[in-house]
């Protein structure tokens, strides 16, 4: 039977790969992998290469989306594999890519690895049962500057649970939205919509780089936030809502100032 | 000439009185003598020798102009005139009749305040006498008639002194009717034109006399003297007795408003802005006391000054080195010189006050229908609407590579200088398209290009612009899919009522612009025959194509409001037949179904999705291409008319109508602009060049069944699409 294998590779390098997802690859006819969604620590993919002994093939979102290549290649071989960083079907869905494999006869089998999702949460000391709807904030483009993600954190606030919020990846002009820039968005929506709720002073966790080696958390004021320099991509950033007592004692060791440096390696 | 200097003083000393001044226009079909009109009253007010006038053509300054005889632009004179012991300054804007350049008509008419409608005594009222009547009384300009080519009536055709008169009296007829037709409600009646009023004269221009029935009666000439006159071959001492410059201008003076009167119902009427504010209360007062406002009507390459825009100054005072505004652009410009006109010249002044038609250099950023003003931030003056479309496109090249940086700015400058023409870029190929209102038009250009500009140039053999409709009403909602298939959209189109395009066309119902006020817009759209409560909510108009949404409820539909508009402008500007413009669509959004997150509704999402859909439903509605019409007007001698008639009939034209007069026949047709080309040759050669004609655009309308896929294919062909149009399915998937 054909078997499509949706690979997660975690959100570090190669290293954060499950080896269960490394044996597929090694047993595989062809390797497909798409990074628009989101990304790992530079070379990640040569060095995947190497350990796999095989060739990786990177799609563009519009490969991605036309899915005419993959159906091809489910067409004329047995074993193929589509690698995603982070966890698949998570973040960004490629169920419909499922749904085709699935309805043509292919087995689907899904590799879950580590996700930004559970990541965030966990490193910034935010407890998973107290989290709301989660949004994505994206560049504004000519006539595209929506404000709902911020309508989004309002009600999560509302009710007193936090907000997990995710920053634009455009991989194909190598753009990366960072904290401070998602924090300068977020109080352009709340300039827009004027509901008032957010302002320079409501507290943000900026969570950068999460599981790499030189990864950071902060906790700061937005306003504070936005001005500064946390380094390189991926970033990603939580509006707390309502805070537990031993939510508030983990977020104090975050706060900006002596503390940051040490943040995440002194855990 | 020692009067033309004395002119010229006497006139630069009037332009500080508005009372004393006239700004007027000239209209007509074309060949009813405008021109000739215009050169013998600029020449029998001394700016010209009279000998030449009539011959000369003096406002034709255009070589191609004098070479075809024809107006291809409007110019303008201004000359002086005693009336009753006083000096009047007329400011005179010749405008073109060959409809092809139709946009010059309406521009024109926004800079004068009273007109002359020349109608020929042989031909009488002619369609496009109707059209340049509707064009003046849109603008509130008050007409006056003006019956010529008088001595045709009786050495060509003729007609004894009764019916003579009995010409006269159909022809006032016709026209009064149309302008009562028109007519302002408020000046209803007040401008009806007779004889006995004083506003209708008659004459020959060519034979530079004209007779009106108060001059008759002061200088006891009757209509039995002229009968003489004419008869006896008499009509240069005609001329002498009743010089048609003094009838004529004596009537300008006596009936048409100057700029102080006709702006205090003009202005309410073309600008829109606060009447109270002190700019408002400047422009109804023709007060010179205010920052200037001008209004462009044109823009004049000069070979020397550049770009010149000429207009008409409503409010305040123009003074060289000006600060001045061109309302919408960024920045300011000033005034490098200010300058009015007297025949083919333009006399450099210091300054120009309010109800003057002037010129100023350095206004870089004006288009013709531009509002310039000394201040920054008033309102703009009412669009200039203009009916006709351009329907012929060439593609342009330089013969020589080098000259291609001066293609680019010289095609800037003719498509500035004449607003009836576009020149784009296609951004496949990269060549300069210049689109035209027709075979002639385009021909035109082109000479200009070469031999005013000094590019050689090499164009493509000319191609028809047409337009994809919706055949019928679709029968079932098409869903659009967004590439991530995410976001789905459902649209229904269906074909929009001829009523509501035709007042898109006309400027009736707004489009292309932000619709401010739903409500408000639902229940203009209801005059024209629609549902309020169905088009409640329209998104957006483009070209003559409405965009409305019928969903409810559907969250966060309002984020990708502005995403949807565009995907429906893309699929309005380039139909799936095609791709060329459609016209008469209206499309309606059912429902949305959206990704929760923004980051998967996007533009990369949303504008394909949106497009895709319409297209699809379009596709499923059924799509038909429609033609540009022109109508035909040849005149003729009648045993002519059958070369005439084969000559139509071989491009599958309708003859609507054949008026005869004496031994003259006007063929009436209807004829479809791919099939026309050529055809100034062909007619030619079918009547020895005897026949006279002309064209009017009108209007698209669908192409033949049996032609419908060739002509589809050829277009395809041309843009490098493949030849067979893509089905519904390929935009469901």
């Amino acid at each position: 039977m054909k078997r499509l294998s949706l690979i997660g590779l975690g959100i570090v390098d190669e290293r954060s790969v499950p080896l269960m997802g490394i044996d597929r690859m090694k047993e595989a006819d062809v390797v497909f992998a798409e990074f628009f969604t989101s990304i790992l620590r530079e070379g990640s993919i040569q060095r995947l290469k190497e350990i796999i002994e095989k060739e990786v093939t990177v799609l563009d979102r519009e490969d991605v989306e036309e899915k005419e290549l993959i159906m091809e290649a489910l067409g004329s071989k047995d074993n193929v594999c589509f690698l995603t960083a982070g966890d698949p079907l998570t973040a960004t869905t490629h169920q419909e890519l499922r749904i085709d494999a699935l309805k043509i006869g292919c087995q689907v089998d899904i590799i879950n690895s580590g996700s930004i999702f559970t990541a965030a949460g966990g490193m910034s000391g935010l407890q998973h049962y107290k989290f709301g709807r989660t949004t994505t904030l994206g560049f504004p483009e000519e006539n595209y500057f929506p404000t709902s993600p911020h309508e989004m954190i309002c009600d999560n606030m509302e009710r007193g649970l936090h907000s997990l919020v995710l920053l634009d990846i455009q991989a194909h002009n190598d753009r990366y939205m960072t904290a401070p820039e998602g924090c300068d968005i977020i109080l352009r929506m709340e300039e827009k919509a004027g509901i008032g709720k957010i302002g320079p002073l409501t507290m943000a966790v900026a969570i950068v780089r999460a599981g790499r080696e030189d990864g950071k958390v902060l906790y700061a004021p937005i306003g504070e936030m936005k001005e500064m320099d946390l380094g390189g991509p991926p970033h990603c950033l939580i509006i707390p809502g309502k805070l537990h007592f031993m939510e508030e004692e983990v977020l104090e060791l975050f706060r900006s100032g002596d503390h940051f440096d040490k943040s995440i390696r002194s855990l | 000439m020692g009067r033309r200097e004395d002119n010229v003083k006497l006139a630069q000393d009037l332009m500080d009185k508005p009372k004393f001044i006239r700004n007027i226009g000239i209209a007509a079909h074309i060949d009813h003598g405008k021109t000739t009109l215009s050169d013998n009253l600029i020449a029998g007010a001394g700016m010209m020798s009279e000998e030449l006038a009539g011959k000369q053509l003096l406002l034709d300054f255009d070589e191609q102009e004098q070479a075809r005889g024809i107006t291809i632009n409007a110019a303008n004179a201004s000359m002086v005139h005693k009336y009753k012991g006083e000096n009047y300054l007329i400011n005179l804007i010749d405008t073109p009749g060959h409809v092809d350049f139709g946009g010059d008509v309406t521009r024109a008419m926004r800079a004068v305040d009273g007109c002359v409608i020349v109608a020929c005594a042989v031909e009488g009222a002619m369609p496009q006498t109707e059209t340049v009547i509707r064009q003046a009384l849109k603008e509130k300009v008050r007409p006056t008639l003006f019956i010529n080519k008088v001595d045709r009536l009786i050495n060509e055709l003729k007609v004894t002194p009764e019916e003579m008169q009995r010409r006269f009296v159909d022809i006032i007829k016709n026209v009064n009717d149309l302008v009562s037709k028109m007519c302002p409600d408020e000046f209803k009646g007040k401008w009806y034109m007779s004889p006995e009023n004083g506003t209708v004269a008659f004459g020959s221009a060519y034979h530079n006399w004209a007779i009106s029935v108060p001059f008759m009666g002061a200088n006891g000439i009757t209509f039995k003297d002229i009968y003489d006159h004419l008869n006896g071959g008499t009509q240069k001492e005609l001329a002498k007795k009743a010089p048609l410059h003094k009838v004529l201008l004596d009537m300008i003076i006596l009936h048409l408003p100057n700029p102080v009167e006709a702006q205090k119902y003009r202005i309410p009427h073309i600008w829109h802005g606060d009447m109270e504010s002190d700019i408002g209360k400047a422009m109804v007062t023709c007060s010179p006391n205010s920052k200037p406002v001008m209004m462009v009507t044109k823009i004049i390459i000069d070979p020397h000054a550049g770009e010149i825009a000429s207009g008409r100054l409503f409010a305040g005072t123009v003074e060289r080195g000006q600060e001045m505004f061109v309302l919408g652009m960024p920045g300011s410009a000033r005034a490098q010189a200010v300058s009015v006109a007297v025949g083919p010249d333009r006399i450099s002044v210091d300054k120009a006050i309010a109800g003057n038609i002037v010129n100023v250099a350095g206004l870089r950023a004006a288009i013709a229908g531009s509002t310039v003003s000394g201040i920054e931030d008033m309102e703009s003056f009412e669009k200039i609407v203009h009916y006709s479309e351009p329907v012929v496109t060439v593609a342009v090249e330089a013969k020589h590579m080098k000259d291609l940086p001066k293609l680019v700015e010289v095609l800037r400058m003719v498509a500035k200088a004449d607003p009836s023409l576009r020149v784009e870029i296609n951004q496949e190929t990269g060549e300069h398209l210049l689109s035209g209102m027709g075979e002639l038009h385009l021909e035109i250009t082109e000479y200009r290009i070469n031999n005013e500009h000094g590019v050689d140039i090499k164009t493509s053999p000319p191609i028809v612009v047409y337009r994809e409709t919706v055949m019928n009403a679709s029968e079932r909602q098409f869903e659009g899919k967004s590439p991530n298939k995410h976001n789905r959209f459902y649209f229904k189109v269906e074909p929009l009522p001829e009523t509501v395009v035709a007042a898109i066309k006309e400027g009736k119902i707004p489009s292309e612009q932000r619709i401010k006020d739903d409500k408000a817009f639902s229940k203009l759209l209801s005059e024209f025959g629609m549902d309020k409560d169905d088009m409640k909510h329209v998104f957006w108009v483009q070209g003559s194509n409405i965009f409305v949404n019928n969903t409810k409820g559907v969250q966060y539909l309002y984020e990708t409001k502005e995403l949807l508009i565009d995907s429906f402008k893309e699929a309005m500007n380039r139909g799936p037949r095609t791709w060329e413009p459609c016209e008469g669509v209206l499309v309606r959004l059912l429902d949305a179904k959206l990704h929760e997150d923004t980051i998967h509704r996007g533009p990369g999402q949303v504008i394909p999705a949106g497009r895709s859909g319409i297209y699809g439903a379009m596709v499923e509605a059924g799509t038909t291409l429609l033609e540009p019409k022109q109508k035909l007007f040849v005149t003729v001698p009648n045993d002519l008319l059958g070369g005439v008639s084969r000559e139509l009939t071989v491009r599958r034209s309708t003859i609507e109508d054949m008026p005869m007069e004496g031994d003259q026949v006007t063929v009436i047709a209807k004829s479809p602009v791919a099939e026309l080309f050529g055809f100034a040759g062909a007619i030619r050669g079918a009547t020895q060049g005897r026949a006279l004609w002309s064209v009017e655009f009108a209007g698209f309308s669908i192409i033949p069944r049996e032609l419908l896929d060739k002509i589809t294919r050829e277009i395809r062909e041309r843009k490098g699409l493949k030849p067979d149009p893509p089905t519904a399915e390929y935009y469901s998937a």
